[in-house]
């Protein structure tokens, strides 16, 4: 004796199996990450264990001179080639939107053509170049190289919200006697600057994670840390890479929490 | 009579970055491209010229024929798998959870922003013969010796498949949350079971984001390198690794050059069908 | 009494892409005048606002401020204050802040005596004890008297507003309305007021600007424009009209006529357009002012009248509004009446409607506008 199935029950086994195939994707989203954090707690590199609970790996890291200098070489990029990235990709939006020029979509298309080009032909071609112009690898070369690779972030971040700015604020600033360049100063860069500090946080993240180009730009004395983490993984497997993972994942995801709560204030006021 | 005054500069403001890329970005490729044509002297040293030496090799070589098929296979199938995953989401994400979608979306940037690294190497400690899942399964019984997930495709597929979710999410979900619900409701009130209102309403008009998604799924996948390289062995080596392999072992710069050209080359010739048929204003906003 | 003229347009034309925004419109103002440009959406007064305030760039036509060309002066060069339809209050600053702006942009007195103007400015409009708050913590009222401090302030040679009563409900309209009014007149300032409103205009203006599709339709004083409309456009955006088509029966002496209305009676009619010959069987548009519309209950002896139908009464408070709908012609006609109407015109009772001929203003057909009378 078969149950009547009625449309609305089938509609809500629907549901039911949709809700059930996302929770599925979730968790295996979640995984290796949670995975990754727990491990780093545990003796053995591939075995949760629960009752052996240990710090032992960090207390490695923080007295592992070249991952604390590969950890602080990678900040420093950071700040560098964001702050590079940054001035150069808002020049770039304010270009793109406030410009009146033909040809705007070829001049999106080349200013977010580093995001499909992969990036492992990005790598060896700024490598070319550096060895053509012979400039020596090291930090300059990981600057440049990044801030190619997070310009069109800044550009993407800082246009959209540009798109939106109420231009009026701006002939309010002319109407009352501000030249173009003051009003840029008292007036437009201020209500941009959430937006432009939240592009810097998104270009820190973009640089500090960046493995592939970093691989060929470094050097063995100049290295950041996603570098290191990599030969390591590469060559000799040690139990630290989880507490050095949960390090890089909780400076990650810090940045991000920042730059969500510059946006809800933003969205707030 | 009296003269305008002076058009906004936006040249100006573009000037600084358009140069930057033009020198870090454009003048790399082209370099690219000329050592493509060069040759290799024993000795290391480096003749430009106009040889096709370089690319004559790809084609002859079986080894480099079979692992541009297999990056071609992998990224297929990792992006098929990828879709089956990611859509449901993405339909569930637009137009089904309401109260928790904000949570669902932040919940969807953690593991989008972490870094590939972590995500790799946690499938390392996953995947292992003695790993999570394997002493997982032999503690319940459900087998008797460990799997071999690790360092075979598989391990590059699910790798793969892991990284790229969110990238098919996002394209797939901004159609889907600019879609009109009152087409569905329409569908609905003509007479449409929910099934066929999806497949002829939600579906085609979600195939722009899904394509989207595709494509930057199929690049990404295709030109990958990490992944390969941390999960997979030398039976399962992708179009990058054999280019870092010239660059950094063989030192081979030419060729390596030459078989970056191949990559981009079908990358360029992927956007430029995708342009044809959908435009490509839609990939930047999926990217980002 | 001297009249200076501080703003002149002349021959300004203007175009977006392929539509002429602006066509060809000349105007003076004079000192101390509250000048209100009006029309529908659509017809360029906004676009004349801002051609004069320096945001926009003539295609044509010369804009002249206190007899200069101000074409190549920049906007921030021009001694003007604008208050915009949205207000455009700073928001990362305070309201006193946002007061004092402009003075610090123009560098018109040393620190304390702009914080000091600014103060005063702020009393001017009511708002002594905000200076410290933010805008978007204020109402839309609020914001709008801010706008005016910041501009007032600067003391400009012409005060330029930009639909600023948009927003407001209607009461806080026509409190304001009267504030500005009074304001202008302490001040003195030349105003240029952009607005849709016709009854906004009429009240507070000097002289009115009309303006339909980026060509100039009149200027003049607002009760010279209410009686005497040069066009049927113009007679029938301000106040309520009806717009009645009509063939030329007889043509009289001094621009009288008699018209053939639809339906087959006559009525008595004006030409108001003098120096326009029109002949017996011209198509032309008879203007009838609501208020002018006479009702009996029987037919008239001492003029033409016609037969109606009343079809609907809508109460007004100070008027009655009748609809009357024409017997064999189908024309609705409208009649404002004070007070309560007599009590024989109720719903579909029948009326006899008529007019004087000085009340009925005919307009060659060219110049008909189509017409929103509900039929």
């Amino acid at each position: 004796m078969s149950p009547r199935i009625t449309r609305r029950s089938r509609g809500a086994r629907a549901r039911t199996a949709l809700r059930l195939v996302v929770g599925a994707v979730y968790v295996f989203l979640f995984l290796p990450i949670v995975a990754v954090v727990l491990l780093s707690f545990s003796e053995n590199i591939s075995v949760i264990d629960f009752r052996h609970f240990t710090l032992r790996w960090y207390q490695h890291l923080f007295t592992d001179e070249p991952i604390l200098a590969a950890l602080r070489f990678s900040i420093e990029l950071g700040v560098l080639a964001s702050a590079l990235a940054v001035t150069l990709g808002s020049l770039a939006a304010f270009g793109l939107v406030r410009g009146r020029m033909r040809g705007k979509t070829a001049l999106q298309a080349a200013l977010y053509a580093p995001l499909v080009v992969p990036e492992i032909i990005i790598a060896i071609a700024l490598l070319i170049l550096f060895v053509l112009l012979r400039i020596p690898r090291g930090m300059i070369t990981l600057i440049v190289g990044h801030s190619v690779l997070i310009l069109p972030y800044v550009v993407s971040i800082v246009s959209a919200r540009l798109y939106g700015f109420d231009r009026s604020l701006e002939e309010a600033a002319a109407n009352l006697g501000a030249t173009p360049a003051r009003a840029l100063r008292e007036i437009t860069l201020p209500l941009m600057m959430p937006a432009i500090v939240g592009a810097a946080l998104i270009a820190f993240k973009v640089s500090f994670d960046e493995v592939v180009g970093s691989i060929f730009w470094a050097t063995s004395r100049d290295q950041p840390l996603p570098v290191l983490v990599f030969s390591m993984l590469q060559y000799e497997l040690t139990p630290e890479v989880n507490a050095i993972g949960t390090v890089m994942l909780t400076i990650t995801l810090g940045v991000l929490a920042a730059y969500q709560l510059i946006e809800w204030r933003r969205r707030s006021t | 009579m009296t003269s305008r005054p002076a058009p906004p500069t936006g040249w100006a403001a573009l000037a600084p970055p358009l140069a930057w890329l033009g020198v870090f970005f454009l003048l790399p490729m082209i370099a690219v491209f000329a050592y493509s044509f060069a040759l290799r002297m024993p000795g290391g040293a480096v003749m430009f010229g106009f040889a096709t030496a370089n690319y004559a090799r790809i084609g002859e070589s079986a080894l480099y024929l079979w692992t541009t098929l297999r990056s071609l296979r992998i990224a297929v199938v990792v992006t098929a798998a990828t879709l089956l995953v990611s859509y449901p989401v993405a339909y569930y994400l637009a137009l089904v959870a309401a109260r928790w979608r904000l949570a669902l979306f932040v919940l969807l940037i953690v593991p989008w922003w972490s870094s590939i690294l972590v995500k790799n190497f946690a499938w390392v400690a996953l995947l292992a013969d003695s790993g999570v899942i394997n002493r997982l399964l032999l503690q319940l019984g459900l087998i008797d010796h460990p799997l071999k997930l690790l360092y075979n495709e598989i391990a590059v597929v699910i790798g793969l498949v892991h990284v790229l979710i969110p990238f098919m999410v996002m394209p797939i979900n901004a159609v889907l949350e600019r879609l009109d619900r009152r087409l569905i409701e329409a569908a609905a009130n003509l007479g449409s079971s929910p099934l066929r209102a999806f497949l002829e309403v939600v579906l085609p008009l979600s195939l722009p984001g899904v394509a989207a998604g595709a494509l930057l799924t199929f690049i990404l996948a295709f030109g990958s390198f990490i992944t390969p390289a941390l999960l997979g062995s030398e039976r399962t080596l992708m179009i990058a690794n054999l280019i870092q392999a010239q660059f950094m072992e063989a030192f081979d710069w030419p060729f390596g050059a030459a078989l970056s050209m191949v990559l981009l080359g079908l990358v360029l010739a992927l956007l430029v069908v995708f342009n044809r048929l959908i435009g490509l204003d839609r990939l930047w906003k999926a990217a980002r | 009494m001297s009249r200076e003229v501080i703003i002149e347009l002349a021959g300004v034309s203007k175009r977006f892409g392929n539509t002429l925004a602006v066509d060809d419109v000349s105007f003076t103002v004079d000192r101390g005048e509250f000048c209100t440009l009006l029309g529908p959406s659509g017809c360029g007064k906004t676009t004349l606002l801002r051609t004069i305030a320096g945001f926009e760039f003539p295609d044509e036509g010369d804009v002249r401020i206190a007899g200069q060309s101000c074409l190549d002066l920049p906007a921030h060069r021009r001694n003007l204050a604008m208050v915009f339809q949205g207000y455009a209050l700073f928001p990362h600053r305070t309201v006193l802040q946002n007061v004092m702006f402009g003075l610090r942009m123009r560098k018109l007195g040393s620190p304390i005596e702009i914080v000091d103007w600014a103060r005063g400015a702020l009393a001017m409009v009511g708002l002594e004890g905000f200076e410290d708050r933010r805008p978007q913590q204020l109402s839309g009222g609020q914001q709008q008297r801010v706008a005016l401090a910041r501009a007032l302030v600067l003391k400009p040679e012409v005060l330029l507003l930009d639909e600023p009563l948009g927003a407001l409900d209607l009461k806080l309209r026509k409190t304001m309305r009267y504030e500005l009014k009074r304001l202008q007149h302490t001040t003195g300032i030349t105003t240029i007021y952009v607005t849709h409103d016709q009854e906004e205009a009429m009240s507070m203006s000097d002289k009115v600007i009309v303006l339909n599709r980026g060509r100039l339709e009149q200027v003049g004083r607002p009760e010279d424009i209410y009686r005497d409309p040069h066009s049927a456009f113009v007679g029938d955006f301000i106040g309520e009209s009806n717009l009645i088509a009509a063939t030329v029966a007889d043509v009289g002496p001094d621009d009288y006529m008699r018209v053939q209305l639809p339906g087959g009676t006559t009525a008595g009619a004006r030409s108001a357009q003098a120096g326009i010959q029109t002949q017996p069987g011209d198509a032309v548009t008879v203007l009838v002012r609501a208020e002018s519309v006479q009702l009996s209950a029987s037919p008239r002896s001492d003029g033409d009248c016609f037969a109606a139908v009343v079809s609907e009464r809508s109460f007004l408070g100070a008027t009655t509004r009748l609809y009357l709908k024409a017997e064999g012609a189908g024309h609705v006609v409208i009649a404002d009446v004070a007070g309560m109407p007599p009590a024989w015109a109720a719903t579909g009772a029948r009326a006899y409607v008529g007019w004087t001929p000085d009340a009925a203003l005919a307009y060659a057909s060219a110049s008909m506008p189509p017409t929103d009378n509900p039929t």
